[in-house]
């Protein structure tokens, strides 16, 4: 083989379309960053540091359990930053740093490193942070009573803990375009209706996201909440609240959307959807809990590989009847 | 490269390369090679086995049989001295036998005679230019064939070429292949810039309008004839033989001439994606050394040389290896344009799933053959449905080598089935 030139031999194919799981995630921050800004431009530099913090200590879990198990680093995937950021858009301005890292904590180490890491987790890593923190604390996601110490020249007010304590008539105030401004209490990211619906399009439009998945969430809001509003209008709120507020739009966007813990084909993301959807409102009506997104979307998470199932029949396949 | 567009939703779209009636564009010849190589299909266990030896002589167009059962054996394409006897390991493990023959004169071997008969066939037409086999012909009924008239793979323009520049010939071959195998019909398939040549095929034309992977056989006799073919099964075993164009070409020629032609076409793809791959005649056998050197083709240190086309070719490790009987393109990569490939674990975002032909659930595929599951892999989640398209592969966004593993799959699941 002397003179011989050395060439590379893998196998076919030999071209590949380019994308990658770093560009799905950096695509994915950078969609949600609008949402992100306008939290940050309300509530200043709390927000900032809640939000940093976030996406540094995500980064950190997941770098020091990489050490701990003597992996290659992660890191640069964008995964653990990716869940830094959404996490901090939906907690509240004033979050003490304590809880921030446990919060990192559940999601990158209970919810996504010990099943492997990115792609073996069964939930939404975001999804299962907030339902352990919501669960612990509950006051600290009472954006009513953590953010009073804010003035932002409007109304500061959480739609869903109004509705839930005062019924409807106490969030007719709320106009569309308010809500779509993120002129609401809530969480960092989770209040600037616009960004968080052009984030999602963007996701769409670039294939970074299955728009199944959030279109039959948000139709199952939709016709859930109507309804539930056309049966009796003095004890249930209209669509538009429910659709514009809590974490109905950025559930729909980016956390329900979230590829490990979410079906891969065409029907069963129209039932995995819309079930999430269906039962945001269901908890957020007749449930006690002030917003159902987080345990609707964790109930979806579970029953994902089931649903799943439901598949089309593969080319040549032999059914054989006992 | 065909990149991914900005906006992602929906299947990759990867155009065949068009091809015209008539002129498809010139054909340069490559000249007799010094030495050709030709691989058979039986493993080289035992010397004492041997029927042929070092020294023994050649003629052109005439079937080398290395052991005496004749099961298998190569067409020779040079006259000539065998030169060298070796074991052989395919690029997919196969077991085979290389023989080497040094090119002295250029005597014409014994052909098949002028009356076609399957016999005649399996002696000396397996494995003609363009691949034909008719081992599975021979024990199935078969009453359709189906003439390839489509590329195998993205970026060559040989098949069409031989379509647009031989349909006389391609005629008198179904002709002979129909008497044959007792086929009653027969029907070529081609891209829609070749409908006019292929009516003096004497078959039925399918014009087939759809991006890759839609020319593989499978799918086409899914799609244009609405019959499937069993997982795990062949064409044959639902009564089509499926006949390269270029073969129907050959077996045409070889009853009319008494000669089975022994050249074959091939699409060169160079470095520089902007130039027009030409198609060159070259023996089977010859080194693809010899074509990169009329093609004036350059390669260095970590290109890569592959046997076949983007999507479903064979790379070789060496510029000795030779233009086998299915090798329609040649294609040279430039070692800076090599993609990455990793091994990540799937993240599940269904790329491949939207992709498949096939419609196998490859999210969960993948998850079985990396952890060497190929039995549950083929009961549960289809690994032979598959049709070999590569586009698993080329959407993944975690770049897992899942064509890889499937073909490891396949290959794995094989031997298991022979050992038990």
């Amino acid at each position: 083989m002397n003179g011989e030139k050395k060439l590379v031999v893998s196998h076919a194919p030999f071209w590949h379309d380019g994308r990658s799981i770093a560009a799905r995630n950096y695509n994915t921050m950078l969609a949600a960053l609008p949402a992100a800004l306008m939290g940050l431009w309300i509530f200043g530099g709390h927000a900032l540091g809640v939000l940093s913090l976030c996406i540094g200590t995500a980064m950190a879990w997941e770098l020091v359990l990489n050490k701990i198990m003597r992996r290659p680093p992660s890191i640069g995937n964008g995964s653990a930053a990716l869940t830094g950021m959404l996490l901090g858009m939906i907690l509240p301005a004033s979050a003490p740093f304590w809880m921030v890292i446990v919060a990192t904590f559940v999601a990158v180490v209970l919810g996504m490193v010990i099943y492997g890491g990115l792609g073996g987790n069964p939930f939404s890593p975001v999804i299962l942070a907030l339902a352990v923190l919501g669960v612990s604390w509950p006051l600290m996601f009472n954006y009513n009573y953590m953010l009073q110490a804010y003035d932002t020249g409007f109304a500061m007010a959480y739609p869903l803990a109004q509705l839930k304590a005062f019924g409807p008539g106490a969030v007719t105030h709320f106009s569309v375009a308010d809500l779509l401004m993120g002129k609401q209490s809530g969480g960092i990211g989770a209040t600037f209706g616009l960004g968080l619906i052009a984030g999602g399009l963007y996701l769409i439009v670039r294939g970074f996201i299955r728009w199944e998945i959030s279109f039959s969430f948000l139709v199952g809001v939709l016709v859930t909440a109507w309804l539930f509003n056309a049966s009796d209008s003095s004890a249930y709120a209209g669509p538009a609240i429910h659709l514009l507020s809590g974490y109905t739009l950025i559930g729909a966007f980016f956390l329900a959307t979230e590829d490990s813990s979410s079906p891969v084909n065409f029907i069963p993301m129209l039932i995995y959807g819309a079930g999430a959807g269906i039962l945001t409102v269901l908890i957020r009506n007749i449930g006690v809990y002030v917003d159902g997104v987080v345990l609707a979307i964790l109930l979806m998470n579970v029953a994902n590989p089931l649903i799943d199932a439901i598949r089309p029949k593969a080319l040549g396949k032999v059914v054989r009847n006992a | 490269m065909i990149r991914r567009a900005f906006i992602g939703q929906g299947r990759p779209k990867l155009p065949y390369s068009p091809v015209a009636d008539k002129g498809a564009g010139s054909v340069l010849q490559v000249p007799q090679p010094a030495k050709a190589t030709f691989f058979v299909d039986q493993p080289y266990k035992d010397r004492a086995e041997l029927v042929i030896k070092e020294g023994g002589e050649v003629k052109r167009g005439e079937p080398i049989a290395p052991f005496a059962d004749f099961k298998s054996y190569a067409l020779s394409s040079v006259s000539g001295v065998i030169s060298s006897i070796e074991p052989y390991t395919g690029a997919r493990g196969q077991k085979m036998t290389a023989i080497t023959v040094e090119a002295k004169g250029d005597a014409w071997g014994q052909g098949p005679g002028s009356t076609p008969t399957l016999e005649a066939g399996l002696k000396y037409l397996e494995n003609c230019a363009g691949g034909l086999s008719l081992v599975r012909a021979a024990n199935s009924k078969i009453n359709t064939l189906l003439v390839m008239g489509v590329e195998r793979d993205l970026l060559a323009t040989a098949v069409g070429q031989v379509v647009s520049e031989k349909a006389p010939s391609i005629k008198k071959g179904v002709e002979a292949l129909k008497k044959m195998t007792g086929a009653q019909k027969a029907f070529i398939v081609v891209p829609p810039g070749l409908a006019k040549s292929a009516e003096g095929c004497g078959c039925e034309v399918k014009v087939l309008n759809a991006p890759y992977p839609a020319g593989i056989d499978r799918l086409v006799l899914h799609s244009l004839f609405s019959v499937t073919v069993p997982a795990g099964g062949f064409p044959e075993d639902v009564g089509f033989l499926v006949v390269p164009a270029e073969s129907a070409a050959v077996v045409g020629e070889a009853f009319a001439t008494g000669r089975v032609p022994d050249e074959k076409m091939v699409t060169l793809i160079g470095k520089d994606a902007s130039a027009k791959p030409l198609n060159f005649r070259v023996r089977i056998g010859t080194p693809v050394a010899d074509v990169l050197k009329i093609g004036n083709v350059t390669v260095n240190n970590s290109d890569r040389v592959v046997l076949g086309g983007p999507m479903r070719g064979k790379a070789v490790y060496s510029l000795k290896m030779p233009v086998e009987p299915d090798t329609d393109a040649i294609l040279v990569q430039g070692a800076d344009d090599l993609p990455e490939i990793a091994d990540n674990s799937c993240i599940n975002c269904g790329e491949c799933v939207r992709a498949c032909p096939a419609r196998i659930q490859v999210n969960m595929l993948a998850r079985f053959l990396e952890n060497a599951q190929y039995e549950e892999a083929a009961a549960r989640y289809d690994l032979l449905s598959c049709v070999e398209c590569g586009l698993c592969s080329f959407v993944c966004t975690a770049k897992i080598p899942i064509f890889q593993y499937i073909t490891l799959g396949k290959h794995e699941l094989a031997r298991l089935g022979a050992e038990a």
